[in-house]
């Protein structure tokens, strides 16, 4: 099972994201910020969440999960959110399931595909 | 797996019977019967078929024409699986899915254009009003230019992996040879060999840049396959071969900041427009770049401070010598061909190329086929390769009978003033065609955004070859300016529906445009009148 992580907003995510070592396996998963009900507010990301988790389970034991939520609706709707604008994280789905420091990832109804979560997860290939 | 692959497999097959069924049925009864005795027996061989192989369709080459055809024949319902394996340049470098144009060539090349043309437009700036700090002290950073490059490459692999891996094309990093005409061998990177077999194989292995036969060149030398992803800023570089690699390469360096010297052996561009490709030669040295004529380099040493020694041979015979930081070959490309053992299948090669004489595609081997850069005497682009394959495709398993049209396919050479043209060079109108059945039309033209930052508009020029009689069919048109792409390919979209010299002219322009320069030529090379423009908007 892989190291799961939970971060919430820009700062904090770039702040935790520096723990990590260039050589480690750091998966990260962009959604949006979880209400009440403990749901996410953007409803692809509820619907993908037991995908992912099912993808995860072959996920090598010292691979990271970081999972983010990026913030309420009317934060991520601004086109000028910090996770949209920023050159490393270039949002533009949510959710976004990426390989930090690579160019992989994947959007929206990509991450409710095992096979793609599996090919995210093996790839080798930089 | 196996179940799913049959289904499949049928449902594409049963598209296939479809038409003959409806067509029989105002037949006769005997006629009837007959047919479909005919149509068991078919049916039959076709299901031993499918029964036989792995794949419909395999594909060697994962570049331009092999996804383009991959992704085509899933599309219509074929099963289908793609080798593609890129062996490291004789420095190192290597990529990911996707060929030559996505990972070191096209792309790559015109995002570095495109930091050329930028860093020009910040001199520029100056002149609208832009307040730019000092534009002499704006120096281009090597690595952000190559890291930002290499980012948007590795992101166009990734996406290429998903779209196959979602088409249920399947993909294996492995080399491929032919063991037989139905059956593939690929050696994966851990050396381990997997055997696939297929109904149809695609060749669509691309090339590689040569080297020349001299001391040093595979030691010191790089080529366009590392250029894009050096570590190093690639400082002063020598740039053998005056193609288009070569051109290019050289405008962008130059354009950087570097100091970049072309080499050429005979002549600028062969087989462009001699006129055209002299102007832009021309255009590049104003801006520059360095040019030495008639010569050949004859050895490459490394000095004790790593820089590279070269020494070359004029038309004279005299040898010179010159110190460089880079050495890049652009001495054209050597199909992968003979790699594939072609021996074991007995496909033929063209022997002083290795490329393939393919009739439509197909090769002397019926149920072996090749498009892209491996065809003899047809153009190395990467939308030729697309185009080839996805006909292909159709032909193969959508019923179509739609051949490939390789004629009059628009190009442009990416050079810092750009070069675009479509159809016939003047030199190649002569002497198809004879002097006195063509005229020649052309134009110097000043493109209203130089005015203000006083740019050179000396080799501002375009150029239309039309018949001189009857509909005075436009031949070839060429055009060096900004934008030359941009321009060319619609003039190519009015070309193939037969564009004449009389509808170009009654064509409105688009004001205040380049491409507009078109509707607006007249003088003829035979008047001896001069091309050189009145005034802006005359
Ligand atoms: C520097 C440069 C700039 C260019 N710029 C342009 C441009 O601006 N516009 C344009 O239209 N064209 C351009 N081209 C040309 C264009 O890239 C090619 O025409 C095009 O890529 C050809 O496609 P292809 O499918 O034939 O082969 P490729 O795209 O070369 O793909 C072949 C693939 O097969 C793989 N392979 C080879 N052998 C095997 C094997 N035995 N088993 C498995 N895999 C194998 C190769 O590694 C490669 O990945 C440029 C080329 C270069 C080098
Ligand atoms: N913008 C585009 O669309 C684009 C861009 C780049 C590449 N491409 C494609 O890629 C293909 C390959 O490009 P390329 O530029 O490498 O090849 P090229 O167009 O074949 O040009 C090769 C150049 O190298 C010279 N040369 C050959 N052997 C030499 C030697 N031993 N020593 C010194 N010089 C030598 C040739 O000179 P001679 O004339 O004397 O033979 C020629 O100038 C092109 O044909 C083109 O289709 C397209």
């Amino acid at each position: 099972m892989v190291l799961r992580h939970h971060i919430e907003g820009y700062e904090n995510f770039f702040k935790f994201m520096k723990n990590f070592k260039p050589n480690e396996s750091v998966y990260v998963l962009y959604s949006g910020k979880k209400l009440p009900n403990g749901k996410s507010w953007c409803p692809d990301c509820v619907e993908a969440e037991p995908f992912i988790e099912e993808g995860f389970k072959t996920a090598s034991e010292s691979a990271h999960l970081v999972e983010v939520e990026v913030g309420d609706r009317p934060f991520w709707k601004d086109l000028n959110c910090p996770f949209r604008t920023n050159s490393t994280t270039k949002l533009r789905v949510l959710p976004t399931l990426a390989k930090w420091n690579t160019q992989k990832r994947l959007e929206g109804d990509q991450c409710q595909k095992i096979d793609l979560i599996e090919m995210l997860l093996t790839d080798e290939d930089d | 797996m196996k179940s799913r692959e049959s289904k499949e497999k049928k449902s594409w097959y049963f598209n296939c019977c479809k038409k003959p069924q409806t067509m029989d049925s105002d037949l006769s009864d005997q006629e009837n019967y007959t047919k479909s005795l005919e149509k068991l027996v078919t049916e039959q061989e076709n299901i031993e078929a499918d029964q036989k192989f792995m794949y419909d369709l395999l594909v060697i080459g994962g570049g331009s024409g092999g996804l383009a055809a991959a992704k085509e024949a899933v599309n219509l319902g074929a099963k289908v699986a793609v080798l593609d394996f890129v062996t490291p340049s004789p420095r190192g470098t290597t990529w990911g899915l996707g060929g030559t144009c996505v990972n070191v060539g096209c792309i790559p090349k015109k995002l570095m254009h495109q930091a050329a043309l930028l860093g020009e437009a910040i001199h520029e700036s100056a002149a609208y009003g832009w307040q730019v700090p000092d534009p002499n002290i704006i120096k281009n950073d090597w690595q952000a230019l190559t890291t930002a490059v290499q980012n948007h490459i590795k992101s166009v692999n990734w996406v290429t992996r998903v779209e196959l891996r979602t088409k249920k094309i399947e993909y294996f990093n492995a080399l491929g040879y032919f063991k037989d005409q139905h059956t593939i061998c690929g050696k994966m990177k851990n050396g381990e060999e997997k055997v696939f077999t297929a109904k149809n194989i695609l060749i669509a292995v691309g090339g590689r840049p040569r080297y020349p036969d001299i001391p040093g060149a595979l030691e010191y030398g790089i080529s366009s396959d590392d250029i894009f992803s050096l570590e190093k800023a690639p400082g002063k570089t020598l740039v053998i071969g005056a193609g288009y690699i070569g051109l290019e390469c050289a405008g962008f360096l130059n354009s950087l900041g570097y100091d970049a010297t072309v080499m050429v052996r005979s002549i600028v561009l062969r087989g462009f427009d001699q006129q055209m490709a002299n102007t832009i030669a021309q255009e590049m040295e104003r801006r520059g770049v360095h040019f030495i004529y008639q010569a050949k380099p004859s050895k490459i040493e490394k000095q004790a401070d790593g820089r590279l020694l070269v020494h070359w041979v004029d038309k004279e015979r005299q040898t010179h010598q010159d110190i460089f930081d880079t050495v890049l070959f652009a001495i054209g490309r050597k199909p992968l061909t003979e790699e594939l053992k072609p021996e074991n299948i007995g496909l033929q090669l063209i022997p002083e190329t290795a490329k393939i004489d393919a009739i439509d595609e197909q090769t002397n081997v019926p149920n072996v086929y090749a498009v892209g850069d491996v065809l003899h005497k047809k153009p190395e682009l990467t939308p030729v390769a697309i185009h080839a394959g996805r006909l292909l495709a159709r032909r193969l398993f959508g019923n179509s009978t739609e051949q490939m049209d390789y004629v009059n396919v628009a190009t442009t050479v990416f050079s810092p003033l750009e070069y675009g043209c479509v159809g016939l060079s003047e030199e190649a109108a002569i002497a198809i065609h004879g002097e006195d059945k063509i005229e020649i039309y052309h134009a110097y033209y000043k493109p209203t955004e130089f005015f203000i930052p006083q740019k050179d508009v000396s080799n501002c020029y375009i150029k239309v070859i039309a018949f001189r009689n009857g509909d005075q069919r436009v031949l070839g048109m060429h055009f060096i300016g900004p934008n030359a792409g941009e321009v060319i390919q619609g003039f190519a979209a009015a070309i193939k529906c037969n564009l004449t010299f009389p509808k170009l002219k009654d064509t409105v322009g688009i004001h205040p445009t380049v491409a507009e320069e078109f509707t607006r030529i007249s003088v003829t090379k035979r008047s001896g009148l001069d091309p050189k423009p009145q005034s802006c908007c005359s």
